[in-house]
């Protein structure tokens, strides 16, 4: 064993921040931004302080967006890769899956944390040597333990660890980020800083007469018109508006969000058209955009020439199958074998939701059996890819059960008319069907969809 | 909408109960109905008890009556106002123009003297 060498295990369990994904449009947990940041960028920089060279994040269900947004962790200099567990995995079963990579030396085994209360200016290579094998630090929020810490020469005396601290509701994510800037001397905090207590972005434009007061950080990409006062002790985050006139203080506006003329957003956590009171918890959805918004962001290119490809393909299948449609549709319906069910997606959604209507035809006649082989079921919802809000091919939700497990943003707000699990033959439960979901949605690319999408099309399983 | 005229406070008070949701769609029944109650008494309780939802049409329905009352030497007072109607008023300042009490019992009250609180 190389003792030498440091590691970090941080363990992702879906369940144990579902508040925050629920709240926050189905954004993964670690993605949510504090003071800006992602959580997973403090954990990154913990384990840095710490001395670790290698990361893993395990996880028991699909990060798509996590894992696109840290890749190989070449940003931080530090190696990132991931793992998949499941959710009834203990400690122990984990570990053992994990052996290899906990064998090169020392590990770090980061569990049920979002967030890793550091100060930059400490060693944490020294606090992690002097401590001894076990639970290093234990909160309400979570804990780190350390393993394979079996040196004999262990520094004595205090060295100040670091700390959890509580992050189960909306009202403590909101302290935490006041404090966060309050003491933005500890941590390592995106933006340009001439000055204590204030943070700027990229490309902010801060119109004329426009007042900003410390403590205050904004993103990239924000705009704030004449006559607004910013600050105290707000965070702006990056893609947003505030129009003139406006008072933004002691609150946060997370990424994408527009604030309409002559508002006053004193104490709230504001999340594209959603206001959030923190200390209640109560939330008001806003239905009218001039007041507050959503900034939908630019599609890049390529998701552009994506879309175009899908709604091509889309628009052919609708003339191909368009006679087989009108002629099957009435049958199914006299002999009651076509049956729509609507769903939420993704499920338990309240913001940015999207209704899904599925059809389910029963596999009884010639009629039912030859409507299925053509994927008659699916005709209705080509429409949408057409309109953008649905792909082609992509992740589709299971139509036989209401519970289904798919919650996880990441992957579910890609929903596509025909799955990518259906172009196999071997997946046998939601889950198998989720690995290849996630695989082909993070390796496809627009061509391959169309090869996926006719394999999915010839697939005998759906004959 | 229920309506009813209290006279406890020494002033006819006309007392309304708003619906669960007031927005685009519903809010020019509210604005029709306060026209009616504003010839009977210049003086308004709206309670807000049951009142869920509210937008900004909705919001500047309220405005719009408050300043006709105000017009006729009256007012409109809000009373029980839930926490999303309160955050959107907060949000848009409207909450500094209104006399806002925790009952209608109490916002009736403070008509007595007849003096603007």
């Amino acid at each position: 064993m190389n003792t030498g060498s440091v590691q970090t295990l941080i363990v992702l369990r879906e369940e144990e921040h579902a508040w925050l994904q629920d709240l926050f449009r189905s954004r993964h947990p670690m993605l949510v931004t504090l003071c800006n940041k992602p959580f997973i960028e403090y954990l990154i920089d913990f384990a840095i302080l710490s001395g670790s060279e290698a990361l893993r994040i395990a996880s028991d269900s699909p990060i798509t967006d996590l894992e696109n947004y840290c890749g190989n962790g070449s940003r931080w200099g530090i190696t990132i890769d991931y793992a998949h567990i499941l959710p009834e995995d203990d400690q122990e079963r984990l570990l053992e899956k994990n052996r290899q990579f906990c064998s090169r030396g020392k590990t770090m085994l980061i569990e049920k944390t979002l967030f890793v209360a550091y100060d930059k200016k400490n060693d944490y290579r020294l606090w992690l040597r002097a401590c001894p094998e076990g639970v290093a630090v234990s909160g309400t929020s979570g804990s780190i333990t350390i393993l394979g810490n079996k040196q004999e020469n262990a520094i004595p005396g205090p060295i100040p660890g670091p700390s959890l601290p509580m992050l189960l509701t909306i009202g403590e994510y909101y302290r935490l980020a006041d404090d966060t800037l309050k003491n933005a001397d500890r941590y390592i905090l995106p933006g340009y800083s001439s000055e204590p207590d204030c943070f700027l972005g990229r490309n902010v434009v801060i119109q004329k007469g426009a007042e900003i007061r410390k403590p205050v950080m904004i993103g990239n990409n924000v705009q704030i018109s004449a006559g607004s006062i910013i600050g105290p002790g707000a965070i702006i985050g990056s893609n947003i508006i505030i129009d003139r006139e406006s008072v933004v203080s002691g609150s946060i506006l997370m990424d994408n969000t527009f604030i309409g003329e002559q508002l006053e957003v004193k104490g709230r956590i504001a999340d594209g058209s959603l206001l959030i009171d923190p200390e209640s918890g109560a939330t008001l959805q806003m239905e009218d955009p001039h007041l507050m918004s959503v900034i939908q962001p630019g599609a890049s290119t390529k998701q552009i020439i994506r879309r175009l490809i899908h709604a091509l393909a889309a628009l052919a299948l609708l003339i191909v199958l368009a006679l087989p449609f009108l002629v099957l549709r009435p049958l199914l319906g006299l002999r009651r074998n076509w049956h729509t069910k609507k769903r939420l997606f993704p499920p338990g959604a309240t913001a940015k939701k999207l209704t899904i209507e599925q059809v389910v035809i029963r596999p009884e006649g010639a009629d039912g059996r030859l409507a299925i082989a053509l994927s008659i079921d699916r005709y209705p919802s080509l429409f949408k890819v057409l309109g953008g809000k649905l792909r082609l091919i992509g992740h589709r939700p299971a139509v036989s059960s209401d519970t289904t497990t798919i919650s996880s943003g990441c992957i579910a707000m890609n929903p596509a008319v025909f799955g990518y699990a259906e172009t196999e033959e071997w997946p046998e439960n939601e889950r198998d069907e989720l690995m290849v979901d996630h695989y082909h949605l993070l390796h496809s690319g627009s061509l391959n969809d169309i090869g996926l999408l006719l394999k999915a099309l010839l697939n005998k399983k759906h004959m | 909408m229920e309506f009813s005229v209290d006279t406890s406070a020494g002033v006819r008070v006309g007392v309304a109960i708003l619906p669960e949701r007031i927005d685009a769609a519903s809010c020019a029944e509210l604005q029709a109905a306060a026209e009616g109650w504003l010839k009977q008494t210049a003086n308004l309780v709206f309670d807000c008890s049951g009142l869920d939802f509210i937008d900004s049409s909705g919001l500047g329905v309220l405005v719009s009556t408050l300043r006709k009352t105000i017009e006729q030497d009256g007012d409109l007072k809000l009373a029980c106002l839930g926490m999303k109607a309160s955050m959107l008023m907060e949000l848009t300042k409207a909450k500094r123009l209104f006399s806002i009490h925790p009952d209608a019992v109490s916002a009736i009250a403070a008509f007595h003297g007849g003096v603007r609180q």
